[in-house]
């Protein structure tokens, strides 16, 4: 017969239990804090090159071996931090409630974002029935903080959306051909109007594998549960690739992301004409009663089509810009009331006013700054697809691309020219001389 | 192998990129790589020039210290600086056997020893267009870069 465990026995076990919880809740939090600060210091870390071999104790051999492994370079993927600013004009408005048509007037939008991805951990190994493939697996480390600004010129003061994105992301390639890709990054959003009651946290989230059947042909299929479109998706991810990520053109399509065209003449220089989907959902206050219900916080989802052209400029290995305008198309944004769809039995996230803003030209400029030494990765396109997919699926859930700046496009005969000693001492043995 | 004197500027990133391309193009041509061998064989032939640029920084680090402190370190410290010397070198070749070992495995065998040759031919290009371009001056100290 078992005995009953007396409720004072139980409640300290529950009280434990959720203590052991938060505990566990902490250490993640300063884990995925103190990350970011290992994996600068790990990786590709030199400090050893300056250090002087202590050999005193230990046979030489082993101790170069020791030197040998801390010197190589683990890393394929360079902590990349990349800032960009998309502004639209003001134009008027026609949605489907008069009163607020007149009350909100005119609309821009304005986007900046700061997003910045450090690889934690990179493991190289041959794998294959004889040794002869190389799988990598590269965990990342993911931050945006990004701040989108609705402007309506009928409204006196503005509301300043704000998220906050801190996620983890996958990349694994294997058989040569394969990526399986990984993404998940919690949101903190809210509106600065009234941070307090505004504050929500959504999760972003996307898998995709991807398929290189040849370098010039790669097709991609996933899910994703994305806020992209201004409200909750759960969208399937199908894309393709005709065409060399380094060679001189290429053309990819990704839904529900973007679809681009992209011709790069040199290896500094890259257009690009493309169309790709921007958006997301906030709480906002609705101190300034943009609803007239009683709701202190409504949700307001927006979404818009960018169509442009970009240039993008690369003029070394760790710093890239671009600078990008065109039409923004599509523009749709929607406000919902929580308060009111559940008391009338809808969908949460149905909304009591659509706004269709007409069309109008955009600006959009980023810079890309990408720190240490990678891996050498030149001419494998398995890698190329883990770079494209790592800069495609931006930190953040924002579609924002900074660029493919750690793709080196393929080399051209007249290259051969301006090439200087001290880039190619290393290959150079004093028996070629003679 | 690293020849070049210690010291001085280093390489450009942007520079060893550039050549790594150069060297890409070089070799997909000289061997006719087809789209499935280079899959196979360029992730392979990197991680190997990953692990051997290591051991030649060692070294070039190496002959540095013995040139620049060849007068204040003892005899032992520099017969172990010697000594290291070889140690890497046999590194260095043990990689490269460890590579060929691997690369038997995804090339046929007509491609693989064209590779070896392919290398040197590369070499000799670069050397070629460095004396066509700077006048066979090395840039670093003006002086020619062959000791001939």
């Amino acid at each position: 017969m078992v005995a009953k465990t007396p409720k004072t026995v139980r409640l300290r076990i529950r009280s434990n239990m959720i203590a052991q919880r938060n505990l566990i809740y902490l250490l993640t939090g300063c884990w995925l804090l103190l990350l970011p600060a290992l994996a600068f210091s790990a990786p590709g870390d030199d400090s050893l090159l300056r250090k002087q071999p202590d050999v005193i104790n230990q046979s030489l051999s082993e101790e170069l071996s020791r030197i040998k492994s801390d010197r190589v370079v683990r890393n394929y993927i360079r902590p990349t931090l990349s800032l960009s600013y998309y502004s639209t004009g003001a134009r008027p408005i026609q949605g489907n409630v008069l009163i607020l048509n007149n009350r909100l007037k005119n609309f821009s939008f304005f986007q900046s974002s700061v997003a910045f991805y450090t690889p934690l951990w990179t493991h190289t190994r041959f794998a294959g029935k004889d040794s002869s493939e190389v799988n990598t697996f590269h965990l990342l480390f993911t931050l945006n903080a990004l701040t989108d600004r609705p402007t309506f010129s009928g409204l006196q003061k503005q509301h300043e959306l704000y998220k906050l994105s801190i996620g983890l992301r996958g990349i694994w390639a294997f058989k040569s051909n394969c990526i399986i890709f990984a993404d998940a990054s919690p949101q903190f959003t809210g509106d600065k109007y009234n941070e307090q009651h505004t504050r929500r946290v959504r999760m972003g989230s996307t898998v995709v594998m991807n398929f290189m059947v040849s370098p010039k042909f790669s097709f991609r299929i996933g899910a994703t549960k994305t806020f992209l479109l201004g409200n909750r998706h759960y969208l399937p991810m199908l894309g393709f690739r005709v065409g060399k990520l380094d060679g001189k053109c290429y053309f990819q399509m990704q839904f529900p992301r973007h679809t681009q065209l992209v011709i790069q003449p040199s290896p500094k220089f890259a257009i690009n004409i493309y169309s790709r989907a921007y958006g997301g959902l906030y709480n906002v206050s609705n101190e300034d009663s943009i609803y007239l219900g009683r709701d202190s916080v409504i949700q307001f989802g927006n979404f818009g089509v960018a169509n442009g052209l970009r240039f993008d400029y690369r003029p070394g290995p760790h710093f890239s810009c671009f600078i990008s305008t065109g039409f923004d198309m599509q523009n749709r944004f929607w406000f919902y009331s929580y308060e009111f769809n559940q008391l009338h039995g809808l969908a949460p996230l149905a909304p009591f006013y659509k706004g269709r803003p007409d069309g109008t030209i955009f600006v959009n400029a980023g810079v890309t700054f990408r720190f240490g030494k990678a891996k050498r990765s030149t001419g494998n396109y398995l890698m190329y697809d883990v770079f494209d997919l790592n800069n495609t699926m931006d930190p953040g859930d924002n579609n924002n691309n900074p660029g493919n700046g750690d793709i080196r496009r393929e080399a051209d005969k007249k290259e051969m020219r301006n090439v200087q000693y001290k880039d190619v001492e290393d290959l150079v043995d004093e028996a070629d001389l003679y | 192998m690293a020849q070049g004197p210690a010291g001085g500027d280093k390489p450009t990133q942007s520079g060893k990129e550039r050549v790594q391309a150069l060297k890409v193009a070089f070799i997909t041509q000289r061997l006719n790589l087809t789209s499935e061998e280079a899959e196979k064989f360029w992730p392979i032939y990197n991680e190997y020039q990953d692990k051997r640029e290591a051991v030649r920084q060692q070294l070039a680090e190496n002959r540095k210290k013995i040139n620049e402190q060849s007068e204040t370190l003892t005899p032992e410290e520099l017969m172990k600086l010697a000594d290291q010397e070889m140690t890497l070198r046999q590194q260095d070749l043990d990689l490269q056997k460890e590579m060929h070992e691997k690369l038997k495995k995804v090339l046929p065998a007509k491609k693989l020893a064209l590779l070896y040759v392919a290398e040197e031919e590369f070499k000799k290009e670069l050397l070629t267009m460095l004396k066509n371009d700077n006048g066979g001056k090395d840039p670093k100290d003006g002086k020619a870069p062959n000791p001939k």
